[in-house]
């Protein structure tokens, strides 16, 4: 039986596939994630935070969009946290996203898990602790990201809302 | 920008998807019992993270029925509803009232149903327009955000492109155009003959 009963509507400002947004406290930013992973990266201190979200794990070279894929899109987010004069020290992330939502005969790899684990491999590499995480299944994922607080807000059809 | 601006109706890739949703509306005219009609809404060619501007209701929960057009080119077709006009259709189509909060299994069989049903002919109109073999997947059936779903049919072009190219067919019911829409994202093989047959217009179409 499918259930037809919806969450609240989302009030942020929408990021779309590859696409990168920095903002600052009151503000909020939102997404909308199936395969693809948002990486949320977030200074209290600045109350500050940037959100990618990304596609795919890897560019293969490709850097016209560089927050299409996850080698590309975390130097990304920290060059523009640099420049808006957050350093890195400050930052921790918020990721949610890699869900498996049906199969797909064209795609030899599980995208949702491949994203995810470039994600959080690049996030080590560059030392920065992955505070809150909501990831795989095979729901997509409505989110917002507030950077009063730099907590992200998870909904799944069928679930409860989490806040990470 | 590849060779797909919005409203050229003289493309080969405009050529194509309105051959086959005239194929798809012959079938839902007589599926429906001669209620409804299909016609291509629009082919777009839209930057990646712009994908739920074109999309009308792509952020909010839908239900929808998602078939993969297999072969050596292909991609994902996605009938989509909103909650308000699927109660109508399958009313329409079952003759069975649907409760608020859930589908009954005739009702998911009936969107299964019209999924095979419109797939058939949407994938065998690509097969006689491209000389490729394209057969339909067994129908899947999602309730969630509409968007989240498109993502991933889009993932295997965005791999290679980052502009997606996607074809939208409205559905209509005496002139009146419904919440419903039929969506196509072709793959990155077929993105790659679509293409080239706009650039050489050198293609049967």
């Amino acid at each position: 039986m499918t259930s037809l009963v919806a969450p609240s509507p989302n009030q942020s400002k929408m990021v779309g596939m590859g696409q990168v947004e920095l903002a600052r406290a009151p503000e909020k930013l939102g997404s909308i994630l199936g395969s693809c992973v948002a990486i949320c990266l977030y200074s209290q201190e600045a109350k500050t935070g940037i959100m990618a979200h990304v596609v795919m794990p890897n560019s293969q070279g490709a850097v016209s969009v560089p927050g299409k894929s996850v080698d590309t899109a975390v130097p990304y987010l920290l060059q523009l946290m640099a420049e808006a004069g957050v350093p890195q020290r400050q930052l921790v992330a918020r990721i949610a996203g890699g869900a498996s939502m049906f199969k797909m005969s064209q795609s030899t790899i599980q995208i949702g898990q491949a994203n995810i684990h470039a994600t959080t491999d690049l996030l080590a590499a560059n030392r920065i602790p992955i505070v809150g995480r909501d990831l795989g299944g095979d729901k997509g994922r409505r989110i917002q990201f507030d950077m009063t607080t730099g907590q992200v807000k998870v909904e799944i059809i069928g679930s409860e809302p989490v806040v990470i | 920008m590849s060779g797909f601006p919005e409203s050229s109706t003289s493309s080969a890739t405009w050529r194509l998807f309105d051959a086959a949703t005239r194929a798809t509306a012959d079938r839902m005219t007589t599926w429906s019992g001669g209620a409804i009609s299909l016609e291509l809404d629009g082919i777009v060619c839209v930057p990646m993270h712009e994908l739920f501007e074109h999309v009308p209701g792509a952020d909010r929960l839908a239900t929808l029925v998602l078939i993969e057009a297999e072969g050596d080119i292909g991609g994902i077709l996605t009938l989509l509803f909103d909650d308000a006009s699927l109660g109508k259709f399958l009313e329409r189509i079952s003759g069975v009232p649907v409760s608020s909060e859930e589908l009954s299994e005739l009702h998911e069989s009936v969107l299964m149903e019209t999924g095979n049903i419109l797939a058939s002919a949407f994938t065998g109109t690509i097969c006689e327009q491209s000389g490729y073999l394209v057969l339909p997947s067994p129908p899947t059936l999602l309730r969630d955000y509409a968007l989240s779903v498109l993502e991933q049919a889009s993932f295997d072009q965005a791999m290679t492109h980052d502009q997606l190219v996607l074809s939208r067919t409205r559905f209509e019911k005496d002139g009146e155009t419904l919440d419903w829409q039929l969506i196509f994202v072709p793959n990155s093989a077929m993105r790659a003959w679509l293409d080239e047959a706009d650039q050489t217009q050198t293609t049967t179409l």
